[in-house]
C-alpha cells in the first residue's frame, strides 16, 4: 500500500473509526440512505436554481416587477444567488434534524 | 478585552489618528500612504497576536474556527483582486453576457454545501492531496499527482493576485508596480508566517469586512445621488431602463442588457453560456485553497453552515457588482453626443485619461463624441467611481485599502495551500516522515518564502511583459477548468461511490486534464476555431464540462475494470459520511 514509517496504517485507522463510531450497520445504512435522499432533493433544487432558471431567464426580458430590473437580468444578478444561500441553510437545518434523529436512535439502542 | 481584539483595534485607531495628522503635513498623498500601509500593519498586528508553533494551527487552524468566521474568511479567500476591481467592469463591458461569472462564481458553493464541504471536514485529513490519497486507498501516487494539480491551479492564480497588489500600490503610492509587487509578497508572507491558517483565517475575517465596506461605500454614495437608497439592490431597475433608453437613442446595438449577443470566453449561444457558468461552479468546488477552509471549522455542523455564510458574504459583493456596472454605464453615457472639448474638460475624464483606462477619440472628426469614440477599461468601474461622482478624495484610498485586502487575502490562501501541500504531502509524507512538529512548521515557513518569491517573480514578469500578463489572465480563468477536470469529480465520486478505486481516481484526473488542456491551449492561445455544437461555439471555459464528464466516466469505467479497494477505504468513506 506504499505506507512509510511514521504514517498511521489505514487498517489501524479503520479500527479506530469502528471504535469511535460504534454505530450499528443498520443505523449507518438508514442514516446514509436519508442523507442520499436529502442530497438528491437538494441537487434537484440546485439544478432548478443554477441551470434551469438561468437558461429560461432570457424569456423574461421586459418583465418588470416594481423598481426591480427586468427579470431576465435580475434572475441571474440577484435571485439565483439569494435562492442559493437559502438552499444551503435549508439543507444545513434538515441535516441537523437528521443528525438529532440519529442521536436519538443511538440513545434508544443503548 | 482579549488581546486578539485589543491589539489590532488599537493599531487601527493609531493609523486613523496618524492619517489625520499626516494631512496637514503631506496632504492627500501622505494620508493615502498612511491608510494603505496602516491597513497592512493592522493585519500584521492581528497575525502576530495569534502566532503559534503548532502544526495543527498551521494546517487547519486547530480546527477551532466558528462557522460565521470561516464563512467571512472563505469569502475573503475567494474574492480576489479580480472580483473586487474587475468583476463590475466586466459586467459593465459585456452586460448580460458576463453574468456566467456572477452565477458561476457563487452557485458552486451551494452544490459544495451538500456534496463536499461537510464530508471534507469529517475526513480528518489536513490537505486536499492527503484526502485524495485516502480516497485512493492510501496510494501515494494519487497524492503526488494531486500536489501537482494544486500547483497548476494555484500558482497562476497567486501571480495574478500579486499583480493586483502591485497595480494598487503603484497607482496610489506612485512607486513602480514591478517593485510594489514584492511589497505585496512581503505583506502576504508576514501574515502566513506567524501561524499559517490560524492567523490567516482571522486576518481574512477582518479583511472581508474591510473589503466589503470599501466596496459598498462608493456605490452607496453614488446610489444616494441617483435616488436608489435605502436598498439599491431592490431599486436599480429604473437605472437599467435609463441606460437601455440612452443606448437605443444613440443607436448602440446590441443593447447592453440584450441576452446572448456577445461571445463569452471564445464561445457563443446559450449552450456555451450555461456550460461556462456550470464549469465555474464545478471549478469553485475543486479549488484547493477554498476546500482547505472547510478543514478549519469546529465540526461537520459548522462546515455546513459556514458554506451558507460564505455564499451570503460573497453574494453581497457579487449582487452589488451589477449595480456598479449600471451606474458606471450611466455615467459614461452622460458624455455621449457631447462636444469633444466638453468631454475632455470633464474632471474625472481629465484625471483618468493619463492612466489609459479611459480613451476618448473623435474618429469621424465631427467634434462630437459618439458612443464608439469613448472606451473604458474594466478596472475603472470600481476605482473610478468616486471620481465619476465627485466624491471626497478620501474615498479613493479607502477603495484601494479594500482592493488590497481582497488581493492579499486570496494571495495568502493560495500561498498556504501550496506550501502546506509541499510540506505535509511531500516533505512529511515522503522525505522525512519522522520530522518533529517544530521541524515541520519550520519547513512550511521556508516554503512560504520560496513560493512567495516565485509568485513575486512571476508577478514581476507579468507586469513587465504584457504578453506574459495575457497568459496569466487566461490561466486564471482556466484554473477553474482544470479544477473542474481533476479534483471535483474525484472528490465527489470518492464520497458518494464506494467502488471508486485508486486507478479510477488517477486515470480520471489524468484524462480530465488531457481533455481540458489541449483544447484550452488550441482555442485560447493558438486561435484554433472552437468546436461547434448545435450551431453554438463552445468556448474554453465551457469545454470544462466535457473534461469534467471525461474524468467522471473514466474514473467509473477504470474502477469497474480493476480490483476494488476493500474494507479499509470503505471504512474511511463510512467515517466521512457519519456526523460528529
Amino acid at each position: 500500500m506504499g505506507l512509510r514509517k511514521g504514517q498511521k496504517p489505514l487498517l489501524a485507522f479503520y479500527w479506530e473509526v469502528r471504535r469511535m463510531d460504534g454505530v450499528p450497520e443498520a443505523v449507518k445504512e438508514w442514516y446514509w440512505q436519508e442523507v442520499k435522499r436529502l442530497t438528491l432533493r437538494s441537487l434537484f433544487y440546485w439544478i432548478l436554481i443554477a441551470i434551469v432558471l438561468p437558461v429560461l431567464s432570457p424569456l423574461f426580458k421586459g418583465v418588470v416587477i416594481g423598481p426591480l430590473p427586468s427579470l431576465h437580468w435580475y434572475i441571474n444578478g440577484f435571485i439565483v444567488i439569494a435562492l442559493g444561500v437559502i438552499l444551503i441553510f435549508w439543507y444545513a437545518a434538515r441535516m441537523n434534524r437528521l443528525d438529532q434523529e440519529l442521536e436519538r436512535k443511538l440513545k434508544e439502542g443503548r | 478585552m482579549s488581546p486578539v481584539v485589543r491589539n489590532p483595534l488599537m493599531t487601527a485607531v493609531a493609523v486613523v489618528l496618524l492619517a489625520i495628522l499626516a494631512y496637514p503635513v503631506g496632504g492627500q498623498y501622505l494620508t493615502s500612504l498612511v491608510l494603505i500601509i496602516g491597513s497592512i500593519l493592522v493585519y500584521l498586528v492581528l497575525a502576530l497576536t495569534l502566532r503559534s508553533q503548532a502544526a495543527a494551527d498551521f494546517y487547519v487552524a486547530g480546527r477551532s474556527i466558528p462557522a460565521v468566521v470561516n464563512g467571512a474568511a472563505t469569502a475573503a479567500d475567494w474574492m480576489s483582486a479580480a472580483s473586487f476591481l474587475s468583476m463590475a467592469g466586466i459586467i459593465a463591458f459585456l452586460g448580460f453576457d458576463a453574468l456566467p461569472y456572477v452565477i458561476g462564481w457563487t452557485l458552486g458553493y451551494t452544490l459544495m454545501a451538500f456534496t463536499i464541504a461537510p464530508f471534507v471536514r469529517k475526513s480528518g485529513t489536513y490537505t486536499v492531496p492527503e484526502l485524495i490519497e485516502r480516497l485512493a486507498g492510501n496510494w501515494s501516487t494519487a497524492r503526488v499527482i494531486a500536489v501537482l494539480m494544486v500547483f497548476i491551479t494555484s500558482l497562476t492564480y497567486l501571480t495574478a493576485q500579486l499583480v493586483g497588489v502591485g497595480v494598487v500600490f503603484s497607482r496610489f503610492l506612485g512607486i513602480p508596480a514591478t517593485i510594489a509587487v514584492f511589497v505585496g509578497v512581503f505583506g502576504a508572507l508576514a501574515y502566513a508566517w506567524t501561524s499559517g491558517w490560524r492567523s490567516i483565517t482571522w486576518v481574512q475575517f477582518v479583511q472581508y469586512w474591510v473589503l466589503i465596506s470599501m466596496y459598498l461605500l462608493p456605490v452607496l454614495i453614488a446610489s444616494a445621488s441617483l435616488g436608489l437608497l435605502p436598498i439599491p439592490h431592490l431599486q436599480y431597475g429604473p437605472l437599467l431602463t435609463q441606460v437601455e433608453a440612452r443606448e437605443a437613442a444613440a443607436g448602440v446595438s446590441p443593447l447592453w442588457t440584450e441576452p446572448l449577443a456577445r461571445p463569452f470566453a471564445g464561445g457563443t449561444g446559450m449552450l456555451n453560456w450555461i456550460l461556462a457558468a456550470l464549469v465555474l461552479m464545478l471549478g469553485t468546488m475543486g479549488l484547493p485553497h477554498i476546500l482547505v477552509r472547510f478543514y478549519t471549522v469546529t465540526n461537520v455542523h459548522a462546515a455546513r453552515l459556514s458554506v451558507g455564510w460564505a455564499l451570503l458574504f460573497i453574494g453581497l459583493l457579487y449582487t452589488t457588482a451589477s449595480i456598479y456596472a449600471a451606474i458606471a454605464r450611466l455615467s459614461i453615457s452622460n458624455l455621449w453626443n457631447k462636444p469633444l472639448d466638453e468631454v475632455m474638460n470633464t474632471t474625472w475624464i481629465q484625471k483618468w485619461l493619463p492612466t489609459g483606462l479611459v480613451k476618448v477619440t473623435d474618429a469621424n472628426g465631427d467634434g462630437i463624441v459618439q458612443p464608439a469614440e469613448l472606451s473604458f477599461h474594466n478596472d475603472i468601474v470600481v476605482v473610478g467611481m468616486p471620481d465619476m461622482f465627485g466624491m471626497l478624495w478620501l474615498i479613493s484610498p479607502l477603495v484601494a485599502v479594500g482592493g488590497l485586502a481582497a488581493a492579499l487575502s486570496t494571495a495568502d490562501g493560495l500561498l498556504l495551500a501550496m506550501s502546506t501541500a509541499i510540506s505535509r504531502d511531500i516533505y512529511k509524507r515522503f522525505i522525512n516522515p519522522q520530522a518533529s512538529e517544530a521541524g515541520e512548521v519550520g519547513f512550511v515557513r521556508a516554503m512560504l518564502v520560496v513560493i512567495g518569491l516565485i509568485g513575486g517573480y512571476l508577478g514581476y514578469l507579468a507586469i513587465k511583459d504584457p504578453g506574459f500578463s495575457r497568459y496569466v489572465a487566461l490561466l486564471v480563468g482556466w484554473a477553474f477548468v482544470f479544477a473542474a477536470s481533476t479534483f471535483t469529480p474525484a472528490i465527489m465520486l470518492g464520497i458518494f461511490w464506494k467502488r471508486l478505486n485508486r486507478y479510477g481516481i488517477v486515470a480520471g484526473m489524468i484524462v480530465g486534464m488531457a481533455v481540458a488542456l489541449p483544447y484550452v491551449l488550441a482555442v485560447g492561445i493558438f486561435n484554433t476555431q472552437p468546436l461547434v455544437l448545435f450551431g453554438q461555439k463552445i468556448g474554453t471555459i465551457a469545454w470544462g464540462a466535457v473534461s469534467f464528464l471525461a474524468n467522471a466516466l473514466t474514473a467509473i469505467v477504470v474502477s469497474l475494470l480493476t480490483p476494488p479497494e476493500g474494507k479499509e477505504r470503505e471504512a474511511f468513506v463510512d467515517h466521512m459520511r457519519m456526523p460528529d
